[in-house]
């Protein structure tokens, strides 16, 4: 009985060890805000804002605030953008929108920021996604992560997602936001539900 | 009912590198990869994706608090924080190596290839562990003391030629493993003694682990940051120790099955003579299609 505990423990241990072995883990942990932002006809976009742990802070300060100074100057946000940031464009900024269960590709963003405050790196920038409100309710969800798992997105616990507008009156829509896992998608080989944005909006009656 | 247990494990076994995807897992920050598809593949046990989840909030909850221990430990004063933070990085370490990678699956398939003693595997498995870590500490002093260039960039760079170089030797020793049973079975030299006497099984296990590890380089250049250069090695040393340790109860793990199908077996000896040749055969070659594979991946 010892002997087949065993040996069943060592077919256990190969499957799990070997499926998994060519991806990474995450070495990257981010905390992320998204703010949906509405215009006049309805959602015009997501501002995304990403705080990195220290360590990755630590990383990417090494090697682009060239003076030292803990401040990231226009030039060395140029070449954070161009060297650790822009490869992500291969990877849809790690931001998987679906509107009405129809995938949108995120094809570029604007307004990108890089800044080190409180020790830690936050990255910002706008992802436009212009979706018009009608009486009918739309379902946007934007399920945010790394598809090779390097680095793992989690909500900030606070303000995870607020409501903002532009030039717009947000009171001219219903809107309902919540902040849970997205069941539809799995990644990792299915271990792992990315958390999503679910927002549902139509104009108001 | 034994013979049929232990074809269903090879079996899993065949299966399992049948389905091990290619991906190049460099840091998609600072590296342009061309397919970014979420890996979805199969459906793993749900109790398996919770241990999983939590495997990775533990390493999030470390890294925070190893950081603010380095934190302290800068500002001197007292040996507490510095005693935390080589137990956190202990830990760390242990915690690290349990997700995937680490060589742990090469490892075992060189491990299940062979007939290693306990002592033998331990030496295999710590090996592989330290050289994983000391060539990010290698990576990290070399990178920062030596060159004064970007570390992100070098670490791409640095990990995409110890791959190809790691994987073509492990496609070597996997192919030298598949011919050997081969020769062994077509002469019907069917002893129970396998190529291990003739490989030295620390050489290997130095190829396999000399991929540096993100995750020590990671924490020693937070403390570098800091310059603390002393405490970044030590912590180096201590996520290495906790690597070595985990992969070491996973090659003990394996080893101890290998002995229970060996004794399994012994009743049986000319038949467990023969399922050893076969798996020996299909592991080597296994070992060299993975290496192949990884390669291909890397290129």
């Amino acid at each position: 009985m010892k002997n087949w505990f065993c040996i069943l423990s060592i077919g256990f241990l190969v499957v799990v060890f070997f499926k998994t072995e060519s991806f990474a883990h995450p070495h990257v942990f981010i905390n992320q805000k998204i703010k949906i932002v509405f215009d006049a006809k309805g959602v015009a976009g997501f501002r995304i804002q990403w705080e990195f742990d220290d360590m990755f802070t630590t990383m990417i300060a090494g090697d682009y605030d060239i003076n030292k100074n803990q401040l990231l100057e226009k030039n060395e946000v140029t070449t954070i953008k161009e060297k650790a940031f822009s490869y992500l464009a291969n990877s849809n900024y790690f931001t998987f929108i679906k509107i009405d269960n129809v995938p949108f590709n995120v094809k570029f963003v604007q307004h990108f920021s890089a800044t080190i405050i409180n020790k830690k790196l936050i990255y910002d920038f706008f992802i436009p996604c212009h979706v018009s409100a009608s009486f009918n309710t739309k379902r946007i969800i934007v399920a945010t992560y790394d598809p090779t798992y390097y680095s793992a997105i989690s909500f900030a616990e606070h303000h995870g997602a607020v409501l903002d507008e532009v030039k717009g009156d947000i009171e001219r829509f219903e809107t309902e936001v919540m902040i849970q896992e997205d069941k539809s998608t799995k990644i990792y080989f299915d271990m792992i539900c990315p958390t999503a944005l679910f927002l549902e909006f139509r104009l108001a009656k | 009912m034994k013979r049929r247990f232990f074809f269903i494990i090879l079996g899993t076994v065949f299966c399992s590198f049948l389905l091990v995807p290619c991906v190049h897992s460099g840091n998609p920050f600072t590296t342009q990869h061309a397919d970014k598809k979420p890996i979805v593949s199969f459906s793993k046990p749900v109790i398996l994706s919770k241990v999983f989840v939590k495997i990775i909030d533990l390493q999030k909850y470390l890294k925070v608090h190893m950081a603010r221990l380095v934190r302290q430990a800068e500002t001197g004063g007292s040996i507490k924080p510095i005693i935390l933070l080589i137990l956190a990085a202990v830990l760390y370490g242990i915690i690290h190596a349990a997700g995937p990678g680490h060589g742990k699956a090469i490892a075992l398939s060189y491990v299940l290839t062979q007939k290693p003693s306990y002592r033998q595997g331990l030496i295999f498995s710590n090996t592989v562990a330290l050289f994983h870590g000391i060539s990010g500490i290698i990576f990290v002093f070399f990178i920062r003391f030596i060159t004064h260039s970007s570390i992100m960039g070098n670490l791409d760079q640095y990990t995409n030629i110890t791959q190809i170089i790691s994987y073509s030797i492990i496609s070597f020793i996997g192919a030298v493993l598949f011919l050997y049973s081969f020769y062994k079975i077509v002469k019907k030299n069917r002893t129970t003694s396998s190529i291990n006497s003739k490989l030295n099984s620390v050489v290997p296990a130095a190829v396999i682990g000399c991929i540096p590890c993100p995750g020590v380089i990671v924490v020693m250049l937070f403390a570098l940051s800091m310059d603390l250069m002393v405490l970044s090695l030590v912590l180096g040393i201590a996520i290495s120790i906790g690597m070595a340790f985990t992969v070491s109860i996973v090659i003990a793990l394996a080893i101890s099955g290998k002995f229970a199908l060996h004794i399994a077996n012994e009743k049986r000896k000319k038949q467990a003579v023969n399922f050893e040749a076969l798996f020996e055969l299909f592991a080597g070659l296994l070992l060299m299609i993975l290496g192949l594979l990884f390669l291909g991946a890397t290129i």
